[in-house]
């Protein structure tokens, strides 16, 4: 049944990520991206993060994707791409780059002599009664267990992305001034 | 589950902290004070705050090196050198802005607290001790970045830049992004010593690593897939060839100021990030990257010295020739030794000295609006400014590596260390490559003593500060090329942890 | 089921994972709309996003969850700073060529 689940949601996650980048259509291409999003928050259940899971749909599907939506439509321009001109020489480039990608991560997959697992000395500090790879009785996903997580080992990065944020923020706002002379 | 609150080591990274506060300080600042009240205070609560920063961190020289925060980030020299040399780029960099702010109408309640958050990016790079940290620094860098890079108000070219800048910052983001995941899911941690200890690095500083796994030190696939998605990702913000196409437009469509923060500052902390990442991490796959960093290292420096050659414009003549000594640089971690690692921090604060100082001149010279970056308009400069022009032609001779400057002596501990390390051919094309780049510094040179000026240029206000700080890179390009003993023992002692 | 493992192995997850971040890498490649561009981008952030939280399992521990929550903060102000300066250029060149591509290249 998982796998049944994986192997559908997966199907469309690729189909719509395709579809999502050949789409001319700026509009489009960000509801087939909506598409992935959610897709990938099914998977996060899969994998026993239901928390991310959570956070995914309201975070990326939720507030990314409604920005990106709302300048696309303030801007007011479905965008059909003008026709390639110049791409016309770097479109086989860029697929060959891509194709090379993907086969050199299929040669580093392979190229693992199955992943490693944890040291049977090593503890399992958080999720003790987590079993390896079973999802369901494991408790990875739990709102608490990666609260706690965050807020002790992750804590410096926790603090550190709010000045990220903060920076974000003050840039927007400079960006968003109206400039003094053309404007 | 229990909550236990990690150990709250506050001193250590004390030096950030102030940088935080300053930030916030402008930024309640200029609300209290308003738009009109003027940039000189703005500017000078920053200089305040990093000397205060850069004072802790002086103080904490004799500090024990240790990790702190969970194992985050480590508080030793090498974080300690690094801090210092960003806090200076920083303070050269507002009084660079100073003039600039008054001539482009920026918008100085932004502009200080960004370049504060940036520099707190740069020392989180050189201070991580684990890859989040390295991603974080990394990403908080670039994010000021591309709205500094943006930042003038009257001109058009720069929001160009920044899109280019933020487009292709992002895309080298996601692989280094993927390349700490490959690692993470080859040795179960992101902790550098860690990753260093599960493939059989000897000791150091090493934390708890929780959850690690024994990997051996035989590479996967995945795990080599890993190295070279880092080296993508922090190449980018190095700018090394095949990774350098956004830096010259960027660097040439950027506020003078921010150019030279960019090639003195990013490119500094973007090595230490290397040099953290390859020698306490990977160590003992080294005959695994060094030979892919040494052709990287190849094409950079002979790309960067080639393109160099035919450039008109001065500021992208110096971002070219800033991605060859990103060439030189790589050598020095190629070499994977001790002495590379000193002969890199070296590197990097003689390059500060001639780069900022080139710069500091490419501001005198520019006028609202105009910022007279053609390198014919340094024709005949020394009939009309000799000091200015004398000052000029040290930079030039220090960049193409002519002694008696640091230039040289930088050039000879890098390739040095890299002939050390067997890397005799690595040498050979870096000193040739050297010897190419000493035709198109030497025709600023030319153009400033042997070309008559074209026309007669107006004075300008006298830029007391950025001429101060052309004054001093030329004495410290000068006095470290005669007397480099006393930088190149503290850069021994910041690097005690590469064996 | 038969023929079917009762689990899904993490190795399916990196597959899809490295696919999905290919994907996103032809995007950057191929588009050449800012806006198009930084949607790929996103994508292969998500992509990344997935290998962490398959690896953690694999480990049996949160870090890759956690990890992924950064991700997703910096992928936010990347994408409230990228937006700003669309909208800016935009803006600024309304009246002039939308489609000089010049801009719209990366």
């Amino acid at each position: 049944m998982e796998f049944l689940i994986f192997s559908a949601v997966a199907a469309i996650a690729i189909a719509a990520g395709l579809l999502m980048v050949l789409q001319r259509n700026a509009m489009y291409s960000a509801l087939f991206l909506v598409v992935v999003f959610f897709c990938l928050a099914v998977i996060y259940i899969l994998l026993g993060a239901y928390f991310l899971a959570v956070v995914q749909v309201a975070v990326y599907a939720g507030a990314i994707m409604v920005l990106m939506l709302f300048v696309i439509m303030l801007l007011n321009v479905a965008w059909p791409e003008p026709d390639d001109r110049v791409l016309g020489l770097l479109r086989p480039l860029g697929a060959t780059a891509a194709v090379t990608f993907a086969m050199l991560m299929a040669w580093a997959l392979a190229g693992t002599p199955g992943l490693p697992s944890p040291l049977p000395g090593t503890s399992l500090p958080v999720g003790a009664a987590m079993t390896l790879g079973r999802v369901g009785e494991a408790q990875a996903g739990h709102v608490q267990e990666v609260a706690v997580t965050l807020f002790s080992k992750y804590l410096l990065p926790f603090e550190l992305v709010s000045i990220l944020l903060l920076a974000a923020i003050l840039g927007a706002s400079v960006l968003a001034r109206k400039r003094p002379d053309h404007a | 589950m229990t909550f236990a609150l990690p150990a709250l080591d506050w001193w250590a990274i004390a030096p950030m902290l102030v940088l935080v506060l300053t930030g916030c300080a402008t930024l309640v600042a200029e609300l209290v004070r308003g738009d009109d009240a003027g940039r000189a205070p703005l500017a000078w609560l920053t200089v305040a705050g990093a000397s205060v920063s850069g004072g802790i961190a002086l103080g904490q020289w004799d500090d024990p090196a240790r990790l702190a925060f969970s194992d985050m980030v480590s508080s030793d020299r090498f974080t300690l050198f690094f801090t210092v040399l960003f806090l200076v780029v920083t303070c050269v960099t507002v009084l660079f802005a100073f003039e600039q702010l008054r001539r482009e109408d920026f918008h100085p309640g932004e502009f200080y607290p960004l370049l504060a958050f940036s520099t707190i990016g740069m020392v989180l790079m050189a201070a991580a001790a684990d890859l989040v940290i390295t991603f974080i620094g990394v990403e908080l860098l670039s994010i000021c970045l591309y709205i500094l890079v943006g930042f003038s108000r009257r001109r058009r070219e720069p929001e160009e830049s920044a899109i280019k800048y933020l487009l292709l910052g992002s895309f080298a983001s996601a692989f280094l992004l993927y390349g700490i995941a490959l690692v993470y899911g080859s040795t179960g941690t992101t902790s550098l010593a860690c990753v260093g200890r599960a493939l059989g690095a000897p000791g150091g500083l090493v934390g708890a690593c929780e959850g690690a796994v024994a990997t051996g030190s035989v590479a996967t696939g995945m795990l080599l897939a890993g190295i070279g998605l880092l080296v993508v990702g922090l190449g980018f913000k190095a700018a090394l060839v095949p990774f350098h196409s956004w830096a010259p437009d960027v660097y040439e469509g950027a506020p003078t100021a921010i150019t030279a923060f960019m090639s003195v500052g990013v490119k500094a902390a973007a090595f230490a990030a290397l040099l953290r990442v390859f020698l306490v991490a990977f160590p003992t796959l080294a005959p695994d990257w060094s030979v892919l960093l040494a052709v990287v290292a190849t094409v950079t420096m002979v790309t960067g010295n080639t393109v160099a050659l035919f450039q008109r414009n001065i500021k992208r003549m110096l971002g070219y020739s800033s991605i060859a000594h990103a060439g030189y640089l790589l050598v020095a971690i190629v070499a994977a030794s001790h002495a590379g690692a000193a002969s890199l921090l070296f590197y990097a604060v003689g390059y500060a000295a001639m780069n900022l100082g080139a710069f500091a001149i490419v501001v005198v010279l520019g006028r609202a609006g105009e910022e007279r970056v053609a390198i014919s308009d340094y024709a005949g400069l020394s009939q009309r400014q000799p000091l200015l022009a004398a000052l000029m032609a040290t930079f030039m001779f220090a960049l193409a590596g002519v002694p008696p400057t640091v230039g040289f002596v930088g050039k000879f501990y890098v390739f040095s260390a890299a002939v050390d390390a067997g890397y005799v051919w690595l040498a050979l094309a870096g000193l040739a490559s050297s010897v190419a780049s000493a035709y198109y510094y030497l025709r600023v040179v030319y153009q400033m003593y042997m070309v008559d000026p074209k026309e007669v240029v107006a004075s300008h206000s006298p830029h007391r500060w950025v001429s101060l700080v052309a004054t001093v890179a030329g004495f410290a390009v000068i006095a470290l090329g005669v007397f480099p003993g006393g930088i190149i023992g503290v850069a021994t002692a910041s690097t005690s942890f590469v064996r | 089921m038969p023929g079917f493992p009762e689990v899904v192995p993490t190795e399916a997850y990196l597959g899809l994972s490295a696919v999905l971040f290919g994907i996103g890498a032809l995007g950057v490649v191929l588009r050449k709309s800012a806006l198009t561009m930084f949607m790929s981008i996103e994508l292969m952030l998500n992509a990344v996003n997935l290998s962490l939280v398959a690896f953690g399992r694999q480990f049996g521990r949160l870090d890759g969850q956690v990890i992924v929550f950064f991700v997703m903060a910096v992928a936010a102000a990347e994408v409230a700073v990228g937006l700003a300066i669309i909208v800016d250029i935009y803006r600024s060149r309304r009246s002039v060529d939308i489609d000089d591509a010049s801009w719209l290249r990366g």
